[in-house]
């Protein structure tokens, strides 16, 4: 089942840049820049829109990311996966953006949970699940993304949101309950 | 064969798909989901859901992303990255200096005077630095007033509350104590180190050996936690107006403005500010600032983020929402709670109150969180057993919960229902000794600072008593009448006059068919001015033929019993002359009040003792004492004296109310925001301080039998 994950990560730890990139890269050069873009604006771009949802936020949670990556490297310590908090700068400016967002309109509250029907439950295929993810609270959507789509642990998710490995399995639950129901509902 | 009866959690299904459950229960589910068609559907469907994200597509950013963000950083433009998960901003918290000027402008509203004024002997004491820091020694200069003078040493006791503490029920706090030695000019100086977790505290000093003690009128002194400007932290004013909302009203609002004030971000100021307005709102007033706290709250809720909210901070909400009736920003702010802490009491009160999955019964409910490793708490058991307190499940809860229950109140109950039952009585029994050595071996540290060792002693032994009786009755309605008797005695033997108890000996040695023995219990029954003349006459005719010679010794043996144990502790004490002032603002001196009654003075702020019980004890006492020459005189710390004789109008009350300025009255008696009962003499000495309105009323009928007899 985790055959695929293992596989990713492998791949990327394979692209972990080397200090002379990351050191020219922290004063400024250009073509640093382009070298590091190309080897992860895709990774910073996917998760951005999946957890955003939108390619708009996507598109201007990478621009930021990149702008913004020469000067927070100075807070990068080496001796951790490369790729490990460039994911974890991503989330959290994903999150950053959301609660800015979430200042400028009123709070739209979830729709009450609502025990639907017992039915078998549906197939679950990729344009329903990305429909479905849609109605998930941003909270509930963050784990099912990161521990679903990018194969996190408990632990990695937990260190990416600041919360508790506990939270994040209940988080999961809920998000996999709410997910059921919504598919349940579109059959 | 299904190898594990019971289905596995959900977070046990969770975690096996998500390949983080532990080894040993690995082999325990899969064996129970292969053979259970339920959890294998359950399991499917996850593993679906990640074979349908696997299969999302992974787009790639807009070709020309590259281009502006190259062109931006040539331009100048950068973007600060967050380095850690973020916490909400605070709105516009007061800078130190504005903030210093905001609590000296509340000076006046909130206690944080460290000098006791009040009485003759006035004491004070000083804290250095006065804005201390957790973690940080401090250094305590007392003046001592005329209680305390020329000891050779003193001592202070600190209750010390954290800033995440529940709000006390009982204590105060942790205890800790200094010892103060004489400077040499008349003072007593010490040094006491406060814990990192140090959020408030309360304090007050007493003789090396307790028998006397300067608790500053009752109002004790009081030591907040601020940070490095100077300024109040939040647990402090949180764990300040916990302390003070039992004792005064205008004190506690006082804190909460502070916390508003200062910290306008957090919801739990506004929160606790509208629940403080609650009883005010329902007596009509106010009712405007309604309006006002719906924007803040909606405020509150653009403001608050998905992330980072502290665990209070999201009851708050929780707790605001209930209050201004949102019910759907409630089930909002009580999914997140459950969120980052699903077993926290209020998530488990409001799935019982209604809030919790609809169809599933109350019972059902809390049996489902009690299937949950997680939910096995303390408050899910005071919940389980209180909710099945009448139901036949009751005695199931009190054996799951009696290994971790905190609370010896729960503990009692739960041990007392145990006894009821003969299968389960050995270990309720078995609890309730446990209780009963430990009231007896109580340590110093569980003394609350206002007493000396003496009164704590009694106030135990009171306990006692009242444990054993109660243990009694359990036994006598479970039959075992001998056992029951053993207690009563036991509980008797402890002092006091108890009238509950007489019932139930005499009911027990009737039903074991002692008729004559019960005979002493029925001539205490019918000298106590609180039971009723119906129930004597009922008890008298279920008793053998009595001759009215041994009615009469019986009763005098009872009447003197009753005089013997109500009026044991020798109290005489004038009543302090101090002025009050009646509902149209006039000065009436408390003399004049008394006018050579016996008085019961009752020391009553309603807006914190307002239950309808409390306005049922006080329509029963004027009832028994009407057509006598007795009279309840209500003094209470509230100024409105107009809504305070409107409320006693609509509650049936006849007893006019006084206002007692700046609770001059409570606090030269020592009773500062407590709820103090007063006996008083024709003579206005105070004679007894009761701890009911009953109490007070037989203390009367004490006195006037006293009195009998010496004319």
């Amino acid at each position: 089942m985790h055959h695929r994950v293992e596989d990713r990560r492998e791949s990327v730890s394979e692209k972990e840049p080397s200090p002379d990139l990351l050191s020219r890269l922290e004063r400024g050069d250009t073509e640093a820049l382009r070298g590091l873009y190309e080897r992860y604006a895709d990774d910073v771009y996917r998760i951005a829109l999946r957890l955003a949802g939108s390619s708009a936020d996507a598109y201007d949670v990478t621009h930021d990311v990149f702008v913004g990556l020469p000067e927070a490297l100075r807070r990068y310590d080496p001796a951790r996966s490369f790729d490990a908090w460039l994911r974890g700068v991503t989330v959290r400016t994903v999150q950053m953006r959301l609660r800015t967002e979430r200042r400028r309109r009123e709070v739209a509250f979830p729709a009450g949970a609502g025990w639907a029907r017992s039915r078998q439950d549906a197939v679950v295929d990729r344009i329903t699940l990305e429909r479905a993810l849609d109605g998930l609270s941003r909270d509930l959507r963050a784990v099912v993304v990161l521990k679903e789509l990018e194969g996190l642990s408990y632990q990695e998710i937990a260190d990416l949101l600041g919360i508790t490995k506990n939270t994040v399995a209940i988080r999961l639950h809920r998000a996999r309950r709410r997910l059921r129901e919504i598919l349940r509902g579109s059959r | 064969m299904i190898g594990w009866r019971r289905h596995p959690s959900w977070r046990e299904l969770n975690r096996l798909a998500d390949g983080e459950l532990d080894a040993g229960s690995r082999g325990t589910v899969l064996e129970h989901v292969a053979a259970c068609p339920k959890c294998s559907r359950n399991l499917a469907f996850m593993a679906g859901l990640r074979e349908a994200g696997r299969d999302m597509r992974h787009p790639s950013p807009p070709r020309r992303l590259l281009d502006d963000i190259l062109q931006d950083r040539a331009a100048g433009l950068r973007a600060i990255l967050p380095a850690v998960p973020p916490t909400p901003r605070r709105r516009h918290r007061a800078s130190a200096a504005a903030a210093a000027a905001i609590v000296v402008g509340l000076a006046g509203l909130a206690t944080v005077t460290l000098t006791s004024d009040a009485g003759a002997g006035a004491s004070d004491l000083r804290v250095e630095p006065v804005r201390p820091v957790p973690g940080e020694h401090v250094e305590i200069t007392y003046r001592p007033g005329a209680l305390l003078a020329g000891e050779a040493d003193l001592k202070l006791r600190v209750r010390l509350r954290a800033p995440d503490d529940a709000p006390p029920r009982g204590l105060l706090g942790k205890h800790d104590e200094a010892v103060l030695l004489p400077d040499g000019e008349g003072r007593y100086v010490g040094r006491l180190t406060l814990p990192a977790d140090f959020a408030y505290a309360v304090m007050a000093v007493e003789t090396r050996t307790g028998d006397r003690v300067d608790d500053r009128d009752g109002r004790l002194w009081s030591l907040r936690a601020h940070d490095s400007d100077g300024v109040p932290l939040p647990g402090a004013l949180r764990q300040e107006f916990f302390v003070l909302q039992n004792r005064s009203w205008p004190e506690a609002r006082g804190v909460l403005h502070e916390i508003t004030l200062l910290y306008p971000d957090l919801a739990e100021g506004w929160s606790l500010q509208l629940a403080h307005e609650e009883s005010a709102r329902m007596r009509g007033e106010k009712a405007d600032g309604l309006a006002t706290h719906r924007e803040i709250f909606r405020d509150m809720q653009n403001r608050a983020g998905e992330v980072g909210l502290p665990v209070h901070e999201i009851e708050a909400m929780v707790r605001y929402a209930r209050s201004l009736e949102e019910e759907q920003a409630l089930e909002y702010w009580l999914s997140r709670l459950e969120d980052v802490d699903p077993a926290n009491r209020l998530v488990i009160t409001y799935g019982v109150t209604g809030y919790g999955p609809a169809s599933e019964s109350t019972g059902g409910y809390l049996e489902r969180l009690w299937s949950v490793d997680d939910y096995r708490t303390p408050d899910t058991c005071e919940r389980g057993y209180r909710t099945a307190a009448e139901a036949s499940t009751a005695r199931t809860w009190a054996l799951r919960c009696l290994p971790i229950a905190e609370d010896h109140w729960l503990i009692r109950d739960m041990a007392l229902s145990l006894v009821a039952d003969a299968q389960t009585r050995e270990r309720g029994l078995s609890e309730i000794r446990g209780l009963l050595e430990h009231l007896r071996q109580l340590p110093d540290d569980e003394r609350p600072l206002y007493d000396t060792p003496a009164e704590f002693g009694r106030e135990s032994r009171r306990l006692e008593a009242s444990l054993r009786f109660l243990l009694g009755e359990e036994l006598r309605k479970a039959g075992e009448t001998a056992a029951a008797i053993v207690e009563f005695e036991a509980a008797d033997d402890l002092g006091g006059w108890m009238p509950e108890l007489y019932r139930a000996r005499l009911e027990a040695r009737l039903s074991g068919g002692d008729a004559s023995g019960a005979l002493p219990d029925f001539h205490r029954l019918h000298v106590d001015p609180v039971v009723s003349r119906a129930s004597v006459d009922s008890l008298r005719r279920r008793l053998p033929p009595v001759t009215e010679r041994d009615m009469v010794a019986g009763r005098a043996r009872a009447e003197d019993e009753l005089v013997r144990r109500l009026l044991a502790d020798q109290v005489r004490r004038g009543v302090p002359a101090v002025q009050l002032l009646t509902s149209t603002g006039q000065t009436r001196p408390i003399e004049s009040l008394l006018a050579g009654k016996r008085t019961i003075l009752l020391l009553w702020d309603r807006r914190i003792f307002d239950s309808a019980d409390d306005v049922s004890e006080v329509i029963r006492a004027e009832r028994l004492l009407s057509g006598t020459s007795s009279q309840l005189l209500w003094v209470t710390p509230e100024a409105d004296s107009e809504s305070i004789q409107a409320f006693s109008r609509a509650a049936g009350l006849h007893l006019p109310a006084y206002h007692d300025p700046g609770s001059e009255l409570a606090m030269q008696l020592g009773e500062w925001g407590a709820r103090g009962y007063f006996v008083i003499d024709r003579a206005g000495w105070i004679r007894a301080r009761a701890h009911s309105l009953m109490e007070a009323v037989r203390h009367l009928e004490a006195l006037e039998l006293r009195s009998r007899d010496v004319a």
